[in-house]
């Protein structure tokens, strides 16, 4: 029997243009990732000027300088259905890298910000 | 077994009214165009040209003021013609409910018109104006108040992609970006997000 589970990885921007790759590996109890949601502690920092790459299973699913507030979601949309949805991928060898880029815009101001990953997975019970 | 993939084309605009022309080349394997996404980062703030600020205009004369008039004698008949009623153009007009809920709207600033073309019957599939921000999104909300105020970080709802189902069998797909904006030195890159449908190799 399979359990919705959430997972959440965090990577810390710390200069202006800062660009960050990290590996993250799931428990091998995680049997499929169903969606993706990119929060932070400084929304509109990761709104305007984020952008990222996403693998799974060394499989690309968001290219390089695919922008984060795409993979945000507002207050206005209701809890349940905040994550971007993948379909059912398999984690295979468990994974996830996140490559994530700061890009400068000129509608904020730099301050040290936390990009938090969700994955919404399905493990076995 | 059919797979998404998503192409990011990357656009960097530094001069007014530019005209951008780019072209994707599909994978053999794609079987259908899905969908298109687009975003856009602003690099320098745009110089907006401001008109003069004219003079205000000297106050028009006044009318010359009617001597009064004096009572009507005996046996003299008198009558006043009096003007039938005109429509004042400039009393202020009363306003409507619509005009109300006008007032506080802001025009969302054009920074330009996106086109995708395949060489096929479908020609141009895809047409979007990109505009530099939301003004409105926290319009009529009552929780707003000195302290809570609506963002596109904030407010936003969730984004998906603009779907269109286009065949893949055209191997190339040729995009065009106008710049649009009022400013002088424009200086910002917009992303165009191009998801097909792949068709992965039999297992």
């Amino acid at each position: 029997m399979l359990k919705a589970v959430k997972k959440r990885f965090d990577i810390q921007i710390t200069a202006s243009g800062q660009s960050l790759s990290k590996t993250f590996e799931m428990d091998k109890s995680i049997k499929t990732v169903r969606g993706v949601l990119l929060t932070s502690d400084k929304d509109d920092l990761l709104y305007y000027r984020g952008t990222q790459k996403i693998e799974i299973n060394s499989e690309e699913f968001f290219p390089e300088n695919y922008e984060s507030k795409l993979l945000m979601s507002g207050i206005n949309v209701s809890p349940k259905q905040r994550y971007y949805d993948l379909g059912n991928v398999n984690t295979g060898n468990g994974i996830i890298k996140l490559s994530y880029t700061d890009n400068p815009d000129t509608r904020t101001s730099f301050a040290a910000y936390r990009v938090s990953l969700y994955l919404d997975c399905e493990m076995e019970a | 077994m059919i797979r998404e993939q998503v192409f990011a084309i990357k656009m960097h605009i530094t001069k007014s009214k530019q005209v951008y022309v780019f072209q994707v080349k599909l994978p053999q394997n794609c079987g259908r165009i899905v969908g298109v996404e687009y975003g856009h980062r602003q690099l320098k703030v745009t110089e907006i040209p401001t008109p003069p600020i004219e003079p205000p205009l000297p106050d028009p004369p006044l009318p010359p003021s009617e001597p009064p008039k004096e009572p009507p004698k005996e046996g003299e008949d008198r009558t006043e013609v009096t003007p039938p009623p005109t429509t004042d153009s400039t009393a202020p007009p009363t306003e409507t409910p619509s005009d109300e809920l006008m007032k506080n709207f802001q025009r969302n600033e054009l920074f330009g018109e996106l086109r995708l073309q395949s060489c096929d019957e479908a020609d141009i599939f895809y047409t979007a104006d990109i505009k530099a921000s939301e003004n409105n999104i926290g319009e009529k909300d009552f929780s707003l108040n000195a302290f809570w105020k609506a963002f596109a970080y904030t407010h936003q709802t969730q984004c998906f992609e603009d779907e269109i189902s286009l065949n893949g069998k055209n191997p190339v797909i040729t995009g065009v970006y106008k710049d649009k904006s009022s400013g002088q030195n424009p200086d910002y890159i917009v992303n165009v997000y191009l998801w097909i449908e792949r068709k992965a190799a039999q297992d």
